[in-house]
C-alpha cells in the first residue's frame, strides 16, 4: 500500500572558508574596441560562474553585459582563484570583480583627465564613459579610451582582489569563534510516496526556499536548486558505494550500472523553489552565494518525511527500498512481540 | 594479446563456412553489441589474455532477421529487431501489449536503438526484461542449424546465467509468439525509476472465464540462475475467483519456485520479500483489476 509522509529540514550555509586564507583575484583589460576581458581562474562547472562575474563587472562600470568575456581557458594565465568550492566563488570572486571596476575606472578617469589636462579628482565616470566632471563634454568612453591607450602603447588594467577577513581569535574556554561572516539560510518540505510492501520511495513534492541574500542570476539560482534536489535525492535515495559496508567490502560499485544516480524520472514529480533575498551587506550587491547549501536539505527532509509515512527511521544513507522493508519488517515484529508480552501478562 | 576477429556473413551457407574456418576460436554472435562489446572492453583492458584462443565475432545484421509479421494469429519477430522497433511496431503493441511493456522499461533510448530482442534472449540475463513475458506468452524460439531450424519452448530455453538450449552453431533467428485469448501484464522493480536493470521482475497471462482463473501463466525474473515459470503459482491461481485476494494468495508461493540470491542491488533477503509483491502486481494488472493497496 502507498502510504503519504512529509517532511522538513532547516539550513544555515557559510560562504567560503571565511576563517581567512581564501583570496580570489579579477583582471580588467580593455581592448582597442572598448570591449573587456575579465580574467579569473574559477571554474566553470555549469553553475554559471562566468555569467555572475559579467553581471557584477557590467552593473559595477554601467555597460551592457555583452562588452564582456570571461576567460578562465587557462588556470594559470587567469588571475588567481584559490578554488571553486564551499560556496564562495559568486561572494569571493564577486567582490574581487567589484574591485578590479573600481580600480580600472580610477586608471581611466586618471588616464582620461590626462588627455584633457586636469586633475584627477575633478574627474567623474558613468555608464562606460570618464569625463570632466564641470564639462561632461570632454570625456571618453570605454572604446574610446581601448583604442587610445592601446594605440598609445599605455598599458592599463583593471586589478582587483578579495580576502575576506581573518575570524577572531577562539575563546581560550569555550572554542568560539565566529567562523563565517556570511550566512545564508534555506529550509525544505518534501512529500514522498512509501510502498510499505517494496519499499520504494517515491519523491512527489519538493518546496524549497533559501535566504541567498540578493538572487544575481535568478534563472541560474533555480536551475542550481533543480540540480541539487536531483543531487540530494540520489544521495538520500540511491547512491551507495558499498551497500555492506562496513560489515563488508565484496559488493563495490565499479561503475554505473551498479552505482545508481538518479534519472529525470526520479526528480521531484512537482518542485517549487522561492527566494527571500536578505541582503547582506558583506556581499556583492548583497549576494551570499547558492553553491552547495541546495543540495544539503533534502536528504533529512526526506528521511523524515519516511518516518512520517511509515513510522520508520533510517539511520544511514542511502534509504534503500531494502532498508526501509527491513526496518518495517522490525516494527512489525516488535509490535507483535509488545501483543505478546501484553497477553501473556494480562490475567487469564 | 588476444586476437580478435569480425566477419559479417550475408548467407547461413556463408555463416557456417566461418564457423568450420574458425575451428578453436571462441565465437561470439554479434547482435545489438549492448551486452557483448562492453564485455569485450573490458576483457581487453583489465583482464590478461594474451594466451587465450581468438575471439571470433560474427555479426548477425546482414542475415535479413530484423523485422514483424502475423501469419495466421502468429506473431513472428526477427531476432535482430530493435527493442526501439519493438516499442514503435503496431502489430506488437496491439497483440503483444506485455512485451511492449516490457521493452518500455529496459535501458534508455541509446541502447533500445541498438540492443535486439534476440541479444536480450540469448545473452540469457536472469534479469531480462523481455524474459518473463515470452514465457507466460509461452513464445517459441526459432533456431537454425546446420541441418535446418527447431524450435524450443521459452519455458524450456534457458539453463543458467549466460546458458540456452541453443547448440554454438545454432542461431536465433527469430521469435514466435501465438496472442492467446487471455491478456497478459509485465511488473518490474528496479533500483531507479528508469534506466535500471531489475532487481525482480514477473510477468504474467490469465484467461478469465465467468470470474475465475481459467488458465494462468506466472514468470518470475531476477530471482534464480534463470528466469523462472512459477508453475504452482499458476497452478493455485487456475480456479480461483478473480480477486485481489487469490492473486496474492498465489503469488505468495512464488517464494518456493525461485532461488535469489544476494547482489549490489539488493539481498536475496529482499528479493524474496518482494518477489510475491511483483508476481502479484502483474497477475493484478493482466486481471485487470484495480489493487486497492496500489
Amino acid at each position: 500500500m502507498i502510504r503519504t509522509g512529509r517532511g522538513i529540514s532547516t539550513i544555515f550555509y557559510p560562504s567560503g572558508f571565511n576563517g581567512g586564507g581564501d583570496p580570489d583575484l579579477v583582471t580588467l583589460r580593455v581592448k582597442v574596441d572598448g570591449t573587456i576581458d575579465i580574467t579569473n581562474a574559477s571554474c566553470e562547472m555549469g553553475q554559471g560562474v562566468k555569467n555572475v562575474a559579467v553581471q557584477f563587472a557590467a552593473e559595477r562600470l554601467g555597460v551592457p553585459p555583452d562588452r564582456f568575456s570571461f576567460d578562465n581557458n587557462n588556470s594559470d594565465n587567469a588571475a588567481f582563484s584559490m578554488d571553486t568550492a564551499g560556496t564562495r566563488s559568486t561572494v569571493i570572486m564577486g567582490n574581487a570583480v567589484l574591485a578590479a571596476c573600481d580600480d580600472l575606472i580610477a586608471k581611466m578617469k586618471a588616464f582620461v583627465a590626462g588627455k584633457f589636462g586636469c586633475a584627477v579628482e575633478d574627474m567623474d565616470y558613468d555608464q562606460g564613459r570618464a569625463f570632466v566632471r564641470a564639462q561632461p563634454d570632454k570625456g571618453m568612453t570605454l572604446g574610446e579610451f581601448g583604442a587610445a591607450s592601446n594605440y598609445g602603447g599605455v598599458a592599463i588594467m583593471g586589478l582587483g582582489g578579495f580576502l575576506p577577513e581573518p575570524a577572531p581569535p577562539r575563546d581560550p574556554e569555550t572554542g568560539a569563534t565566529v567562523p563565517s561572516k556570511i550566512m545564508a539560510y534555506g529550509s525544505s518540505v518534501v512529500d514522498v510516496e512509501v510502498d510499505d510492501e517494496t519499499g520504494v520511495v517515491t519523491v512527489v513534492n519538493m518546496y524549497n526556499c533559501y535566504d541567498m541574500g540578493t538572487v544575481i542570476n535568478p534563472l541560474q539560482a533555480e536551475a542550481q536548486a533543480d540540480g541539487g534536489n536531483v543531487q540530494g535525492i540520489g544521495m538520500a535515495l540511491l547512491e551507495d558505494l558499498s551497500p555492506s559496508f562496513p560489515e563488508s567490502l565484496d559488493l563495490y560499485a565499479a561503475d554505473y550500472t551498479d552505482y545508481i544516480v538518479p534519472t529525470f524520472m526520479d526528480a521531484p514529480r512537482n518542485s517549487v523553489t522561492t527566494f527571500y533575498e536578505n541582503y547582506d551587506p558583506t556581499g556583492p550587491y548583497g549576494a551570499k552565494g547558492c553553491g552547495e547549501m541546495v543540495v544539503d536539505t533534502q536528504c533529512p527532509a526526506i528521511v523524515n518525511a519516511i518516518y512520517d509515512a511509515v513510522g520508520v527511521v533510517v539511520e544511514s544513507l542511502p534509504a534503500t527500498p531494502e532498508k526501509i522493508l527491513c526496518l518495517l519488517e522490525k516494527k512489525h515484529s516488535d509490535k507483535t512481540k509488545d501483543m505478546d508480552r501484553v497477553s501473556v501478562a494480562s490475567p487469564a | 594479446m588476444r586476437q580478435y576477429r569480425f566477419h559479417a556473413p550475408t548467407t547461413f551457407e556463408e555463416l557456417f563456412r566461418i564457423l568450420d574456418a574458425e575451428k578453436g576460436a571462441e565465437v561470439k554472435y554479434l547482435a545489438g553489441g549492448t551486452d557483448l562489446v562492453p564485455r569485450i572492453s573490458r576483457e581487453r583492458e583489465t583482464i590478461p589474455n594474451g594466451d587465450k584462443p581468438p575471439v571470433v565475432l560474427v555479426s548477425l545484421a546482414g542475415l535479413g532477421l530484423a523485422g514483424v509479421e502475423e501469419r495466421d494469429g502468429e506473431v513472428r519477430i526477427g531476432a535482430m529487431t530493435t527493442l526501439s522497433d519493438l516499442q514503435t511496431n503496431p502489430i506488437v503493441k496491439a497483440k503483444l501489449p506485455a512485451l511492449s511493456a516490457a521493452v518500455d522499461h529496459m535501458a534508455g533510448f541509446s541502447i533500445r536503438n541498438t540492443a535486439t530482442l534476440g541479444g536480450n534472449i540469448m545473452n540469457a540475463s536472469p534479469a531480462a526484461d523481455s524474459l518473463p513475458p515470452l514465457m507466460v506468452l509461452d513464445a517459441t524460439f526459432v533456431l537454425r542449424g546446420r541441418g535446418g531450424e527447431r524450435c524450443v519452448m521459452a519455458a524450456d530455453f534457458f539453463t543458467g546465467p549466460g546458458s540456452t538450449a541453443a547448440k554454438p552453431d545454432e542461431i536465433l533467428v527469430a521469435i514466435a509468439v501465438k496472442a492467446g485469448k487471455g491478456a497478459a501484464a509485465f511488473h518490474k522493480l528496479g533500483r531507479r525509476a528508469a534506466e535500471t536493470l531489475s532487481v525482480v521482475n514477473a510477468a504474467a497471462y490469465v484467461e478469465v472465464e465467468n470470474g475465475v482463473f481459467k488458465t494462468a501463466r506466472v514468470a518470475v525474473g531476477s530471482a534464480a540462475p534463470t528466469v523462472r515459470a512459477c508453475r504452482k503459482t499458476a497452478q493455485a491461481l487456475e480456479g480461483k475467483p478473480v480477486t485481489a485476494e487469490s492473486a496474492r494468495t498465489a503469488a505468495a508461493l512464488v517464494v518456493d519456485e525461485i532461488a535469489p540470491i544476494t547482489d549490489i542491488r539488493a539481498s536475496d533477503w529482499y528479493r524474496r520479500k518482494v518477489a510475491p509483491v511483483v508476481a502479484a502486481r502483474a497477475i493484478l494488472a493482466a486481471a485487470g483489476i484495480q489493487d486497492e493497496g496500489r
